[in-house]
């Protein structure tokens, strides 16, 4: 059974997917295809041939998209930059987390008796480990559908959304930034000073892991972000 | 007959002014009074109509207002400004140049003296 809500919603989607519409042309685009849908309707078609019709005549999306490329020069750039900052924030909260948990885990092999450069190794395994693990989470959540059109578009149009987007982003860090101060002085008291700086040389050792596979996720998850599978993906489902 | 695209697309302008300038409207209408008018013979790709509008609102022709029809659906109104109707006066004296010279030619029979 043809739903045209459905239709509509995902024609919305294509259409948002090339970057180069404002939600309020598509909006406005979405009324024009549903008048034009009812006068269809009105003489004798059925709904689904009425969609048909209404999407040819309205135009395909990439030619739509490239006419309003030529109005909305800022946008592009805008959203680059919302997700170069998005991208930003994710590395920092993601090494935040990483630095805490593997905090927790030198700790706990401390109390099993593990000592020395021994610490170091356990603390650097365990932030790649939970490095890659927040990397992963991230990398699900942002290719999840529902993420890119929907729930994270309609919590950034709303004002209130914004501002709690902001706080919570702002928490993030603060909290990161007080659990990093807190598991360093635990740290510090716990472990002895010799054993301490054995962590710290494997930890300057982590800093060399950073700089190689940085590049490298970041590649990967450009290439599996890519909009050409993320539109054959939408073309799927 | 259809209107070839290069003429469409210098056209889009004028048409658009000229149909705000008998009062505001939005696009939809826009687009079915251009097809009646020219008895269907000038086919715009509907979508290509928005662009067309955003830049007028943008260079000040026209200013646009969102509302809430009688039907009950969400339509953006455009209105034209004084702006626009100046260039529209402008416009209209460019084509109406172009149409007497154009008329002159293919009117005047050739001299054979």
């Amino acid at each position: 059974m043809f739903d045209l809500n459905k239709a509509i919603s995902s024609w919305r989607i294509g259409l948002s997917e090339r970057q180069t519409c404002e939600k309020s042309d598509i909006d406005e685009m979405e009324s024009h295809l549903r008048e034009e849908i009812d006068s269809l309707t009105a003489s004798k078609l059925s709904e689904q041939e009425a969609f048909l019709v209404a999407t040819q005549r309205l135009g395909d999306t990439n030619s739509l998209a490239a006419e309003f490329a030529k109005v909305n020069t800022s946008i592009l750039w805008r959203k680059r930059l919302f997700w170069a900052g998005a991208g930003l924030l994710s590395y920092i909260v993601a090494t935040y987390i990483a630095k805490c948990a593997s905090t927790g885990f030198v700790l706990l092999a401390r109390f099993t008796g593990v000592k020395g450069y021994s610490l170091g190794i356990v603390d650097l395994i365990s932030q790649i480990v939970f490095f890659l693990a927040v990397v992963f989470v991230l990398y699900e959540i942002s290719r999840r559908k529902d993420m890119q059109g929907g729930l994270f578009c309609k919590v950034a149009d709303n004002p209130w959304g914004k501002f709690i987007l902001f706080a919570a982003v702002f928490m993030i860090i603060a909290a990161g930034l007080a659990a990093r101060i807190l598991a360093r002085a635990t740290m510090v008291r716990m472990v002895g000073l010799s054993e301490y700086g054995e962590i710290a040389i494997f930890g300057a050792y982590a800093g060399l892991v950073w700089q190689i596979s940085m590049p490298l996720i970041l590649l990967v998850v450009v290439i599996c972000l890519r909009p050409s599978k993320l539109r054959k993906a939408g073309a799927q489902s | 007959m259809t209107v070839s695209k290069d003429l469409v697309a210098a056209s889009a302008g004028p048409l658009v002014l000229s149909i705000l300038a008998q009062g505001e409207n939005y696009g939809y209408a826009i687009i079915k009074r251009v097809r009646e008018l020219s008895n269907g013979q000038i086919q715009w790709t509907d979508g290509m109509l928005y662009p067309v509008l955003h830049r007028l609102e943008k260079q000040g022709l026209i200013q646009s207002q969102e509302r809430v029809s009688e039907t009950g659906r969400k339509r953006r109104y455009y209105r034209i400004e004084d702006k626009g109707t100046a260039v529209l006066k402008e416009q209209r004296s460019q084509w109406m140049l172009v149409y007497s010279t154009l008329k002159q030619l293919w009117e005047t029979k050739p001299c054979l003296t």
